[in-house]
């Protein structure tokens, strides 16, 4: 197990050379640059040359990714041109927010779709089953801004119960525990947004990997045992049944620190997300970089994370 | 013209329930006509009131500043030698300026101010900005582009350690000597505020400014309204009144910047999160939204700015003015601006505001949409409309319009103009970029055609547009040249009467609303709304209200 996972984190290596190099000719190769989108209009043609030329930006691509690959080997991923910070400042500033909504998102996703999907698969075509299976959907197809709109001019604004936006009341000082319930307070609407969206994939996700154990030998010859229905689905079908979550939950981590564009928007909450999405219009080459690799790490360690846990919990599968 | 809206402001608020138009919608105060509908979250704040903003960068040094709410924030934390009145007229602030008959010699004698830590600002303070400015590491967006400042080139490329032309005889006194005499120096030179000798004065070496680029902004210590306290990056900013500002301490506490989302404006007012917001476009609908709230003041005045449609001179189609004012003859701009934006909108046919002591349209060409004129004009210049295809040498006029997607302007203005260049025979193509893009189009002269709207400061000096290159024409991105401009330009920049310089402008647009460089399509409006509970809210296009936080208070 250990030199399978040495062996994985070492071939990650050139996996992740090679991605830093495409996605920085991507990046670079998009017509203009953070002069461009920030200066244009404002300054003379030469002044734009001479800061073009202070920030390196005339500079061959090639050369421009051999600087930047040499400094983020020893840890600097440059300076943020929007911002004027370094770069891992600027994902600091905000990743946390945006993992602060996705966790507790997930965990809620988790909690509402784990066991509606056990109990919608177990009573396949019962009306509970179809009638979940119609939110399922319904919650899948709705476009997360439009949800989001209704949930603040619901709660918001027409009967005043949660605050509009934002992740603080500005100008409020409260303790350490009222700071805390003030932040939950604006944390409603938008988790409330990503749950609905996402739970009702998870939940068909669960209760398909749970049908498909069902229909296994193993739960016959268990109920053929004479076995009481209860244990039969919660103490043999349940286990093998949930073994799929754990590598759907390996594969949501990059999701869980990479932000929700739109509804991050939409509520105006401080998260990474939108800051991501801004950065390409500015043109901000070094964030968007140093972000894309941020998620690509973790998306490599996710796919490792969910393969070695499949190799903990189901024996059947042998790690080399 | 503050006198004007302070009238209106009078008889709104005998009239109380009667909304109050000005000669047009767009120039207005609405007032309240129910402040006691006041939501009680915004009654709750006695010592604050807060503005709603979409976003900010954080950059708050105001010479690194990119970004307008960033730039707004610089506003109050600083104060500059001049501004401007309601007019654009340059106004004295920290400095009152006397300008030698020569027009060479600026002289500022500093009034008395002080800091926000309570020292006493000198006039070597100011000397600081130039120097930051004239740096060869200084990456930032301030420059002086017409006025040369006697020894300006031997700090930024040579070896001098002292700008030669800025001399400060004492602590009160700024000589500014400029090697020929420029008109608008005033608005450039007069932007200078000070950088504290005694607090920062050793991050600023020659050829090394990093730290002062990098210094802490939190307490920054300014000569502003404000004293920038602290900010959550995305979501707000605190701001708190600087006791000493020169003008009189202000009234309110504690200023504070809100992040809300794009568009809840509306919302975040009437709920009461908000105080204040400039955000909304605006529109007969959000005016109605906001109106029917009860308790909210409406201010809408003409934005300082314009959209314009601009061509490519270099290439041949667009060489012949006839050609040009042909295809500005087939742009419906009444019915753009009547569909986007109703009333709150005006056509433009030169490139100022007219609310500038500088507009005089007088002798200015006016044009209307008229096909049959653009046909005409088009077959004057040799094309012929063959088939429905308007030809020259055998080819077709193909031009591409490039714009930004999801520009309400740009979304009508374009179907239009293909409509109506049909008409004619031309082949109008759209591409849609974004900004970035467009904006390196436009700067490499790859471009056929395209859209863009222009922002206008009090300087009322557009020669770097439209003067040649390498001639005054430092933003020329049109490849336009005109030889009589360039003449115009020259004599009026280095007059020093303010009356000849307003006809020697008066001329420049008569010759350039025949000559057509560019396109000047709209100018719209602003739409500034605020809650009633505040008193004392001024504001014109170029004296905004920012600059008259500290009378503000709260009812």
């Amino acid at each position: 197990m250990r030199k399978y996972i040495i062996r994985r984190l070492l071939t990650m290596i050139p996996i992740l050379l090679g991605v830093s190099l495409i996605v920085f000719c991507l990046v670079a190769s998009l017509p203009g640059d953070a002069v461009d989108a920030h200066a244009a209009g404002r300054i003379s043609a030469e002044r734009l040359a001479e800061n073009k030329a202070l920030l390196g930006l005339d500079k061959p691509i090639l050369e421009r990714y051999v600087i930047w690959l040499g400094n983020a080997l020893r840890g600097n991923l440059g300076t943020s041109i929007t911002y004027k910070i370094p770069v891992s400042q600027v994902i600091g500033n905000f990743v946390w927010n945006s993992f602060l909504l996705a966790v507790t998102a997930f965990v809620l996703e988790l909690m509402i779709a784990i066991p509606i999907g056990v109990i919608s698969a177990t009573k396949q075509y019962s009306l509970f089953d179809n009638t979940f299976s119609v939110l399922a959907f319904a919650g899948i197809s709705l476009p997360s801004f439009f949800l989001a709109l209704i949930l603040r001019h619901l709660f918001s604004i027409k009967l005043g119960w949660l605050p509009l936006d934002g992740m603080h009341t500005v100008g409020a000082k409260y303790g350490f525990w009222g700071n805390i319930v003030d932040v939950l307070r604006h944390m409603i609407l938008p988790v409330l947004t990503l749950s609905i969206i996402q739970v009702g994939g998870t939940m068909r996700y669960v209760r398909t990997s749970m049908l498909e154990v069902i229909n296994q030998d193993y739960i016959r010859t268990a109920r053929a045992k004479g076995l009481p229905e209860k244990v039969v689905i919660y103490r043999h079908a349940l286990k093998n049944g949930i073994i799929p979550i754990i590598t759907f939950i390996g594969g949501a981590i990059p999701g869980l620190f990479a932000g929700a564009m739109i509804t991050e928007t939409v509520f105006a909450w401080p998260g990474i997300g939108k800051v991501f999405l801004e950065s390409i219009g500015q043109r901000d080459y070094l964030f968007m970089m140093g972000f894309t690799m941020f998620l690509a790490i973790l998306t490599m360690l996710g796919n490792l994370i969910s393969d070695v846990l499949y190799g903990v919990v189901d024996p059947r599968i042998r790690l080399k | 013209m503050k006198k004007k809206i302070l009238a209106l402001a009078l008889t709104g608020a005998m009239l109380a329930s009667v909304p109050v138009y000005a000669e047009s919608k767009t120039d207005t105060l609405i007032k309240a006509e129910d402040p006691s509908k006041n939501p009680q979250e915004a009654l709750d704040r006695k010592d604050t009131i807060i503005e709603g903003i979409t976003d900010f960068a954080g950059v708050f040094n105001p010479l690194w500043s990119q970004t307008k709410e960033d730039m707004e924030v610089n506003y109050v934390t600083v104060s500059a030698l001049s501004g401007a009145n309601d007019a654009g007229e340059i106004v004295s602030e920290t400095a009152d300026l006397t300008i030698s008959e020569d027009g060479k010699t600026y002289t500022y004698k500093l009034k008395d101010t002080k800091y926000n830590d309570g020292s006493d600002v000198k006039a070597q303070d100011y000397v600081n900005f130039y120097k930051v400015v004239a740096d060869p590491t200084y990456d930032g967006f301030i420059e002086f582009t017409n006025e040369k400042i006697v020894g300006w080139d031997d700090y930024k490329k040579g070896d001098a350690t002292e700008i030669k032309g800025i001399q400060t005889p004492d602590d009160k006194t700024i000589v500014i000597n400029i090697e020929e005499p420029m008109y608008t120096a005033v608005y450039s030179l007069g932007a200078a505020w000070p950088i504290s000798t005694e607090k920062y004065g050793e991050y600023i070496k020659k050829g090394d400014i990093e730290k002062f680029k990098n210094v802490d902004m939190h307490n920054f210590v300014g000569n502003g309204q404000y004293t920038l306290k602290d900010w959550k990056e995305k979501e707000s900013i605190l701001l708190e009144k600087n006791k000493y500002y020169f003008k009189g301490e202000p009234k309110i506490e504690k200023f504070i910047k809100k992040v809300i989302p794009v568009d809840a404006d509306g919302e975040a007012i009437k709920t009461g999160e908000i105080d204040i917001s400039t955000g909304l476009s605006c529109t007969e609908d959000h005016i109605e939204e906001v109106k029917a709230d009860g308790f909210v003041d409406i201010r809408i005045q003409p934005t300082l700015g314009y959209g314009y449609v601009a061509m490519n001179h270099s290439l041949p189609i667009f060489k012949d003015p006839k050609v040009r004012e042909a295809i500005y003859c087939a742009i419906d701009r009444e019915g753009l601006v009547k569909s986007v934006y109703g009333d709150y909108a005006r056509v433009l046919d030169i490139p100022q505001s007219n609310v500038s002591w500088i507009y005089d349209d007088s002798k200015a060409e006016k044009y209307t949409y008229d096909l049959d004129k653009a046909a005409k004009l088009l077959k004057e210049a040799g094309w012929e409309n063959k088939d429905g295809k308007l030809e020259k040498d055998g080819k077709q006029m193909k031009i591409i319009f490039t714009a930004m997607k999801g520009n309400p302007v740009t979304d009508n203005l374009i179907p239009q103009m293909i409509d109506s260049l049909k008409k004619l025979g031309i082949d109008l193509q759209a591409e849609y970029v974004d900004w970035p893009t467009l904006s390196k189009k436009t700067q490499d002269g790859k471009f056929d055609m395209f859209f863009m709207a222009w922002g206008l400061t009090a300087n009322p000096d557009c020669s770097q547009l439209y003067a040649t290159k390498g001639k005054g024409g430092a933003q020329n991105r049109l490849n336009y040249s005109n030889e009589k401009l360039d003449e115009l330009f020259t004599k009026a920049l280095h007059l020093t009467d303010k009356e000849e310089f307003k006809k020697a402008y008066s001329e420049i647009y008569a010759v350039m609303s025949k000559d057509l460089p560019d396109l000047p399509i709209y100018q719209r409006c602003d739409l500034i709304i605020y809650n009633s509970r505040i008193e004392g809210f001024e504001c014109t296009p170029y004296d905004g209200w920012y600059n008259h936080l500290y009378e503000m208070s709260i009812k």
